[in-house]
């Protein structure tokens, strides 16, 4: 375990790295040759590898996108497309590797199961190492594998679902997806079922220059109910990470889904993710997109609201530190009568860091009725930091209720005084306040998740006051 | 003893405040009167430290230790409160949450510097919210949010109740408040004073002094301090208006 000197102090916990042999190694490069080498040591049908071919040609037409965060630093050669450390996958912790096990155990992985959730899955670069689900929720008919393993067992799943709503073709990161695609969570949610507690995954960077591409798809069968929740981390290299993760979710007929994001890459890694869901008639999707890690990250998690009153949400929550930016935002298409979509995200910029925020909220016609709002607001410390907003609204019906607000703002002096005069440091104060800030996105949160949350919030102001 | 004197304090280059000189014994009550813009509230921020109010001259010193040059957060924490005139918001921050962080900020070092647990803290707070008859979901709030005017005051009330200071400044405590939260206020005054705590209570109300039966009475006019007397002279502000003084 090395903790590596940083040129700031950093207070990342969870930089550390371990010290382990892989079994299976692409090396670096970038190359047709290494998509097929995933492909044959995944040992899949024909078809998935003709899906990895054709994205891989997707991606070499499509650009870089030349809006958002600066990507001209990524280096597509020096990524290592593919790594594996075990053997194969343990369902029990003590099964894995000790070094491995401690990580995740300092992570608070295991503790967490025992206590708030019905499974997990976690994956330790390329692949998916452990995973578990409950009993109790297994015997009620609920998939929760890694996507791997759920590609052989579930085939008709994938041939119905898989690359559907985010087609390689949508960016140059969903068709580099695509083409290395390894690991991610599957989760399928029969009928009528509510899944009470949290399905949760933890994707976890341990090598250099990693490239990691899992892939998620989730499938909320009509009527149905569940709550899914990922986290992730990074070791500090000072060199470049890439993770470019699609995700795909399918809110049948009265169905409800929660997806929770809490986003802790290290300042290493560019995190650059699509999300997208389609909601058919009254079923709800809502997104929980907590960001505080990475170098750069693009993500506009997206519903398609295809059903007569589905409804989307979007409560987000970026945090910018020395060396960040967070291009972070939302997309709401209203594309049945009487769909319902709001959109809260908040924004705190610090130490240079820059948040920006885009959103779009699309009523074409035939979004008869259609409600939406959209509030952004962003809170800078400091005059280093930035904070844009772009909201954009594209409205064809007539017939609609749709507005947006935004606003910039500082921590109010007065606030920090009348907190102050009770007792409490500067410190203390601005971090009070930070936490109320962000308290709409943290109340959603598992409480487990929710104290961590504010635990990071505190870490990040004490680095951005000291 | 809570002693001020010869303060003279500037505002964006103004001279607000100009030899103030003042003193507040332990369970003494000190009621400051005097007509808008006469400096009371400016004498109760600088008290506490506020930036933006600059002392010039003179010195505060609380049971012998000097708080001229201390931040706010240390004023607070020798054992200084201000009930402040117009509450501050401060979204998403709970109530309880806050004032417990405020209460083991202060009785760090009263223990053996162990932390008040929720659970311990939550009891205390129920019990002394109940004496001012605050409803539990008050507490579980946002500070100061969702609330009305007499509301806030009495939520204010319950931070002194609960931080037990040794001097208290309450600006205005009963403005905006109703006849029932005027006399649950009253009562949360001389709780604090029978517990030992020294107030300068500003106030325009005689009304309100009924019953609390101050032992000084100053009015402060223009910045400077014009009349000092017993409780008779709250009668004859009452009765005359400040303009007779």
């Amino acid at each position: 375990m090395n903790h590596p000197k940083s040129p700031i102090p950093v207070e990342y916990k969870l930089g550390f790295h371990d010290d382990i042999s892989y079994r299976r190694c692409l090396g670096k490069g970038i190359s047709q040759e290494a998509v097929k080498k995933v492909s044959a040591v995944k040992g899949e049908d024909p078809w998935m590898r003709r899906f990895r071919l054709k994205a891989w040609e997707k991606f070499l037409v499509k650009p870089l996108p030349t809006w958002g965060g600066d990507l001209s630093g990524i280096n597509f050669a020096a990524i290592n497309y593919y790594l594996s450390s075990t053997e194969k996958k343990v369902f029990a912790w003590q099964d894995l590797p000790p070094k491995i096990k401690r990580t995740y155990e300092k992570i608070g992985v295991p503790r967490a199961e025992r206590k708030v959730l019905a499974g997990v899955e976690a994956q330790y670069d390329s692949e998916s190492i452990y995973g578990s689900i409950k009993k109790q929720w297994e015997a009620k008919g609920i998939i929760f594998t890694d996507t791997d393993t759920a590609l052989k067992k579930y085939p008709r799943f994938f041939k119905k679902y898989f690359g559907r709503l985010v087609p390689p073709e949508d960016n140059k990161f969903a068709a580099l997806n695509s083409a290395f695609w390894s690991g991610g969570s599957f989760v399928y949610v029969p009928k009528g079922v509510t899944v009470e507690l949290p399905l949760s995954a933890y994707f976890r960077i341990n090598a250099r220059n990693l490239g990691q591409f899992e892939r998620t798809l989730i499938i909320a069968d009509e009527g149905s109910s569940v709550h899914y929740v990922e986290g992730c981390s990074a070791p500090i290299y000072h060199s470049d990470a890439l993770h470019a993760a699609v995700v795909e979710i399918f809110v049948k007929k009265g169905a409800s889904v929660q997806y929770t994001t809490i986003q802790n890459w290290s300042g290493d890694v560019y995190n650059l993710v699509t999300k997208r869901a389609r909601v058919e008639e009254g079923g709800s999707m809502s997104w929980v997109d907590v960001n505080i890690g990475s170098k750069i990250t693009m993500k506009y998690p997206s519903c398609l609201l295809v059903g007569r009153g589905a409804r989307g949400e979007m409560l987000s929550l970026a945090i910018a530190g020395r060396g960040q930016h967070q291009d972070t935002g939302a997309k709401m298409i209203h594309l049945a009568p009487e769909t319902a979509s709001s959109i809260i995200s908040k924004s705190v910029s610090l130490e240079g860091g820059r948040a920006t925020y885009r959103g779009l909220i699309k009523i074409p016609s035939g979004g008869r009725r259609a409600r939406a709002k959209m509030k952004c607001e962003s809170l800078l410390l400091d005059e280093f930091s930035q904070a844009d907003t772009y909201p954009v609204m594209q409205i064809a019906e007539k017939e609609v209720n749709a507005g947006h607000e935004a606003t910039v703002s500082q921590i109010e002096d007065e606030q920090l005084c009348y907190l102050q005069s009770r007792g409490l440091s500067r410190e203390e104060a601005e971090s009070l306040i930070i936490s109320g800030f962000a308290e709409p996105i943290i109340k959603r949160l598992p409480m487990e998740y929710a104290l961590e949350l504010n635990r990071l919030i505190q870490l990040e102001i004490q680095k951005g006051v000291s | 003893m809570f002693i001020i004197k010869n303060l003279t304090v500037f505002v964006d280059g103004e001279e607000k405040l100009a030899d103030i000189n003042l003193s507040v014994d332990p369970g003494e009550l000190y009621i400051l009167m005097g007509p808008n813009g006469s400096g009371k509230s400016t004498l109760g921020f600088s008290l506490i430290g506020k930036p933006g109010y600059l002392i010039t001259k003179g010195r505060i010193s609380l049971d012998g230790r000097n708080l001229t040059r201390l931040s706010v957060c240390l004023r607070a924490r020798a054992g200084l409160l201000l009930g402040w005139q117009n509450p501050v918001t401060v979204p998403g921050v709970n109530f309880a949450n806050f004032l417990r962080l405020a209460y083991n900020r202060k009785f760090a070092s009263r223990s053996d510097g162990h932390d008040t647990g929720p659970l311990e803290f939550y009891q205390l707070l129920r019990e002394k919210a109940e004496i001012l008859a605050i409803p539990e979901s008050f507490l579980q709030r946002s500070v100061n949010d969702q609330l009305s005017g007499g509301e806030k005051k009495r939520t204010g009330m319950l931070q002194a109740l609960v931080l037990e200071p040794k001097y208290a400044i309450f600006d205005e405590p009963d403005t905006g408040a109703d006849m029932d939260n005027a006399k649950l206020i009253a009562k949360g005054i001389n709780l604090l004073r029978q517990h030992g705590t020294g107030i300068i209570l500003i106030t325009h109300s005689p009304a309100f002094l009924s019953g609390l039966h101050p032992d000084k009475v100053s009015l402060l006019k223009n910045g400077r301090i014009v009349a000092t007397g017993k409780e008779k002279l709250a009668q004859e502000i009452g009765a005359f208006g400040y303009a007779a003084f």
